[in-house]
């Protein structure tokens, strides 16, 4: 498998890794999956990154569970669909002290997926993962695979409380979700 | 004066600090202490002067705070602390209150302490630096590992013996980007005393993660954070340094400047594990000084607490810190609610006690008053503070909810 260059998967300025590389990404077709070597983990993922990750790399952070439990505590209050408004806030809030480049203009969605359905993946500039649990992006590879009628796949893990902010130039080919709870993404989308 | 009533400018003694051993069985990259890995402990009849000093020299007034500390106290056994207390208790004819407390880097608790903190109700302070990816940065053992998952077990402990107790926090400048991640682990190990300090410069410590031309705008915008958070329902935390500008606030200043211990002779007494003795900031003693020698007044052994301070050292160093108070009173905006900066942090920033603004009071003074103010004068604002990235973020209307 020959790796070239592209994007590459880091830890978020001013996040801290809350597991490690070889155990969030996997590489396949979408059928079979496997752990990288180690030779494609140093071309896939960046060392410590600074604000210019943003907009180039995929940049994988977590929200506080205060954030996380707000959702949560929405759908608790409410009969009805919960208004995501007070989520958005929050999470402006919290990414504006983490100095994320929130569009000037954006949209949050929380898109739930019910389990064992597929999940709708649309165009976002940044995905959170507040459900309970896992969520995977399977991306079009950063790098091209020496046949290009084999493309490349790279599946991102988020764990509860994980999100990714996408480069421009990546492709969500899909997203998995559990078979066991309901997703809940939260997508946010610039306008 | 009469005896057993201190003079007017001395005392009365507040804190009595004292090192039952240099020695620490971990190793924090930021600490002053020296001797750390000195294995010598107070001896029976130094405490015993100890004791007998204080409550001789008239400086008890009411009652004083016991803080066992500069080095790990815990090193030696609740037996060592039991005698202390009985001994201490000996000498306080007058019936003053006496608090006995510690502050423990909570490696090394266990079922016994607990029954001893819980006998002898002693306050029980953690040393604890947030989540183990910023508390294993500079708290490691010797050998470089972390301490973490020792020190989150000691406070399970505590809690699972009902046994109170308060954290201090060291703020490093990697600190300031998680005040989420620091409210979170707070929350997680149900704590909800804090205090917070910030890594300062003192004694071996020569040069702090803080020093950097931006600090101040990010500790400011730290705290408003950590400010918000800490107020939430969900898990209200006592922030010390917010709790107190607050106060100072509501009490507006009508009693003139707070009494700041720390410049004031004899309301810290600070004794080390061979008797030597200070005054003024308890971080002194044990430090090196191109001007003074060291900042040791005597040994008990030799000298009372107060004839020390007829010492031309002695004299010397008070002058000095007089003449720095005395320009903080002149200069500084913030002396109605401060009452005069730390001295020891003057020394080792400045190079002298006559001086005024350190890293410690711009950050820990005048920062937490500026951010308790603005929240009180904006509440559900940020803190009044240029964003970094000068970005006008529009977030609505677009909060929808789409169900597949």
């Amino acid at each position: 498998m020959d790796l070239e260059a592209g994007y590459r998967f880091c830890n978020a300025p001013r996040f801290h890794a809350v597991r490690p590389w070889p155990e969030r990404l996997r590489l396949g077709t979408g059928d079979a999956w496997r752990q990288p070597t180690d030779a494609e983990l140093a071309l896939l993922v960046a060392g410590q990154v600074g604000d210019d990750a943003w907009g180039r790399d995929v940049c994988v952070f977590a929200v506080p569970e205060h954030l996380r439990s707000l959702w949560w505590e929405l759908v608790a209050s409410s009969d009805a669909p919960p208004d995501a408004g007070p989520l958005a806030r929050a999470f402006a809030d919290f990414a504006q002290f983490k100095r994320m480049p929130l569009p000037p203009r954006c949209s949050f969605d929380v898109v739930l997926t019910p389990p064992g359905r597929p999940a709708a993946v649309g165009s976002f500039v940044a995905g959170v993962n507040l459900g309970d649990e896992r969520t995977s992006l399977v991306l079009a590879s950063p790098r091209q695979a020496a046949d290009p009628s084999c493309p490349l796949l790279v599946r991102l893990d988020l764990e509860a409380g994980q999100g990714a902010w996408l480069p421009p130039g990546a492709v969500v080919a899909s997203r998995r979700t559990s078979d066991r709870d309901v997703d809940v993404w939260l997508a946010i989308r610039g306008e | 004066m009469t005896p057993g009533t201190p003079a007017a400018d001395v005392g009365p003694l507040d804190l009595l600090v004292i090192q039952p051993t240099p020695f620490c069985n971990i190793d924090c990259t930021y600490c002053y202490l020296p001797d750390r890995q000195s294995r010598k402990q107070i001896a029976p009849e130094v405490l015993d002067l100890v004791f007998a000093r204080v409550f001789e020299d008239g400086l008890v007034d009411g009652g004083f705070t016991v803080v066992w500390h500069a080095g790990e106290p815990l090193v030696l056994p609740p037996r060592f602390y039991e005698e202390a207390v009985e001994l201490a208790a000996r000498h306080n004819r007058q019936g003053a209150r006496v608090t006995h407390a510690l502050q423990t880097n909570a490696t090394l608790i266990d079922a016994d302490w607990c029954r001893f903190f819980r006998e002898y109700r002693v306050h029980v302070g953690v040393s604890v630096d947030g989540p183990a990816f910023l508390h294993d940065r500079c708290r490691k053992t010797r050998s470089g590992q972390g301490t973490h998952a020792r020190v989150v077990r000691g406070i399970e402990t505590l809690h699972a013996h009902g046994i109170p107790f308060h954290v201090i926090t060291v703020l490093t400048r990697t600190s300031l980007d998680y005040p989420d991640e620091l409210y979170e682990f707070y929350k997680q190990y149900r704590i909800s005393h804090v205090g917070l300090n910030v890594e300062e410069i003192e004694g071996p410590n020569v040069h702090s993660s803080l020093q950097e031309e931006d600090i101040r705008e990010r500790f400011t915008r730290f705290l408003g954070r950590f400010h918000d958070l800490a107020r939430s329902p969900a898990w209200p935390i006592q922030v010390r340094e917010l709790d107190g500008a607050r106060a100072l606030i509501a009490e507006g200043g009508t009693s003139g400047p707070p009494r700041t211990h720390e410049v004031t002779p004899l309301a810290i007494i600070s004794v080390d594990c061979e008797g030597n003795f200070s005054t003024f900031s308890p971080e002194l003693l044990g430090l090196e000084s191109v001007h003074y020698g060291d900042f040791s007044l005597g040994r008990v052994q030799d000298v009372s607490f107060r004839a020390a301070l007829a010492a031309p050292k002695v004299r010397a160093i008070a002058a000095d810190i007089a003449a720095g108070l005395e320009r903080c009173r002149q200069t500084c905006a913030y002396f109605p609610y401060c009452g005069g900066g730390a001295p020891v942090n003057k020394y080792f920033e400045n190079g002298s006690f006559d001086s005024t603004e350190t890293l410690f009071c711009r950050l820990n003074k005048q920062v937490v008053l500026d951010v308790v103010l603005d929240k009180l004068e904006r509440p559900g604002a940020p803190p009044s503070v240029p964003p970094p990235l000068a970005r006008k973020a529009e977030h609505g209307p677009g909060s929808r909810l789409s169900l597949l």
